[in-house]
């Protein structure tokens, strides 16, 4: 809406400008020497030229870098959500060397009980939760969280991505999902007449998104005992 | 004896140039002005892109100067066509002049204002990087693209003023036949209309035939000899149009 009353705003002022120099023609021109237009010009050439060193100058360190290995990392995530849905599931060591898959998070929690249960929030989303029992009994539950590919354009915001709240209290399990994130990019796009000799189709880039899924695994003690309940088909033991 | 014209007619020419140089000069405040109200435009980004799966909404404005260049363009054609206008020639009543040397001096003072118009679109867009810079989050700004590589500006100005030449040739051209004959105010409007709906692939291959030519010696060949051609048929044009007065 801003923007739009901006646009008006600006064109309204437009129309003003014209209009002043239209009707107020002969007070505003005639004092105007070709001397006084030259320095004008030439100020404004004079500063637009000064600005070419100044962007050089300024440092490009904050910036959102572009990623060149994008169609690999999106590969590899579609082939382990393909792997998850045709129940062929990795440890957390497969998924620890997947390209594209990111770990976001990772907690250890005490056992408190003989038994573990979920408590799952219903727009937590469909994650996959994965449960692998270690080998001994150590007394304390491994959380990880993973975060697979997540793109717009040639950016990869996988990073960026907040992980669920988990927290383990009487032997149940609850997953919270974070609160809703919103990323906002600024693009900027070279002018159609560079692009034109660039080898570029088009000056505006395909910014089109990918969206990243969520994996949870849960390392648990030998011998805890796990109740899935009616979630069996979400949580899966490997 | 024949050269000796010819040195006359190029005397005569650079001193109407630069005498008309002067007297257009507020022509300049147009393209100033053009140029500040796209930039502005052009702050509020050129597109956007949001999509959302529920959990994260991801939005994307995109940036560019290309607007800055585009009402540069006009602001050639219509300098172009306002050349040819009564009210502008009467500027040349003061000096000895003829029809060859009044178009070779508007040609020159074109030329210039291709120059000009060229170099300042292309960095307008500097300009907006810088403000950019300073007045949006940086952790949000793209780097790809904003980091403007020093060859790409100068290839940028380079078409830039080619395009602006091209330009200014139909607009000289299009004033020159409406000086002709007023009826083609409107025969130039409905013949473009007319091969742009009848004609369509006709007058969008004219269109590629410039916009799609990605080497630039091509480009700057196809866009001087069309040049060429469109202002030497308006200066045969004006000739016929003495002579018939």
């Amino acid at each position: 809406m801003s923007r739009v009353l901006s646009q008006i705003l600006l064109f309204l002022i437009g129309i003003a400008i014209v209009f002043m120099f239209k009707f107020k023609r002969p007070k505003f021109y005639r004092p105007l020497s070709w001397k006084l237009n030259v320095l004008a010009t030439g100020l404004y050439l004079g500063v637009l030229i000064m600005l070419v060193p100044i962007l050089y100058m300024l440092p490009a360190k904050d910036f959102i870098k572009t990623v060149e290995s994008k169609d690999q990392a999106i590969a590899s995530s579609l082939n382990l959500m393909n792997n998850l849905y045709n129940q062929h599931f990795p440890t957390e060591g497969d998924l620890d060397k997947l390209e594209g898959v990111y770990k976001n998070s990772c907690q250890t929690f005490k056992v408190d009980s003989s038994k573990l249960s979920f408590d799952l929030q219903p727009n937590i989303g469909n994650y996959p939760i994965l449960i692998e029992r270690k080998d001994i009994d150590d007394g304390e539950i491994d959380v990880s969280t993973y975060v697979t590919a997540q793109y717009v354009g040639e950016v990869n915001f996988t990073k960026r991505l907040l992980p669920p709240a988990i927290t383990v209290k009487n032997g149940m399990l609850s997953l919270r999902a974070p609160d809703r994130q919103t990323f906002e990019f600024k693009q900027f796009n070279i002018d159609f007449t560079m692009a034109q000799f660039d080898n570029q189709n088009s000056s505006i880039h395909e910014m089109s998104p990918h969206f990243s899924n969520q994996i949870i695994v849960i390392r648990v003690p030998q011998s805890l005992e796990i109740n899935r309940g009616v979630l069996g088909d979400r949580i899966q033991i490997i | 004896m024949m050269s000796l014209k010819e040195v006359d007619l190029l005397s005569i020419s650079i001193k109407q140039y630069v005498y008309k140089l002067k007297a257009y000069s507020t022509l300049f405040y147009g393209l100033l002005l053009a140029q500040i109200i796209t930039l502005f435009f052009s702050l509020n980004g050129i597109s956007h892109m949001s999509s959302s799966n529920g959990e994260l909404s991801v939005s994307v404005n995109s940036y560019s100067a290309s607007l800055v260049i585009v009402f540069s363009f006009f602001w050639i054609l219509f300098a172009a066509i306002q050349l040819t206008t009564k009210q502008y020639k009467k500027i040349e009543n003061p000096l000895v002049t003829n029809r060859i040397s009044g178009n070779l001096s508007n040609i020159g003072f074109l030329m210039t204002a291709c120059v000009f118009g060229g170099i300042t679109s292309s960095l307008v867009g500097v300009l907006l990087r810088i403000i950019m810079y300073f007045t949006f989050d940086r952790s949000q700004i793209i780097s790809d693209e904003f980091i403007l590589a020093f060859s790409d500006l100068l290839l940028g100005i380079s078409v830039a003023i080619l395009y602006m030449v091209l330009i200014s040739g139909m607009g000289y051209l299009t004033g020159m036949l409406t000086k002709v004959s007023m009826a083609f105010v409107i025969i130039i409007p409905a013949v473009i209309i007319g091969i742009s709906k009848a004609y369509a692939d006709i007058f969008q291959s004219l269109i590629k035939f410039f916009t799609l030519e990605s080497s630039l010696p091509l480009f700057a060949l196809k866009v001087i000899i069309t040049s060429i051609l469109m202002f030497g048929v308006s200066i045969l044009l004006s000739n016929r149009g003495e002579v018939s007065q």
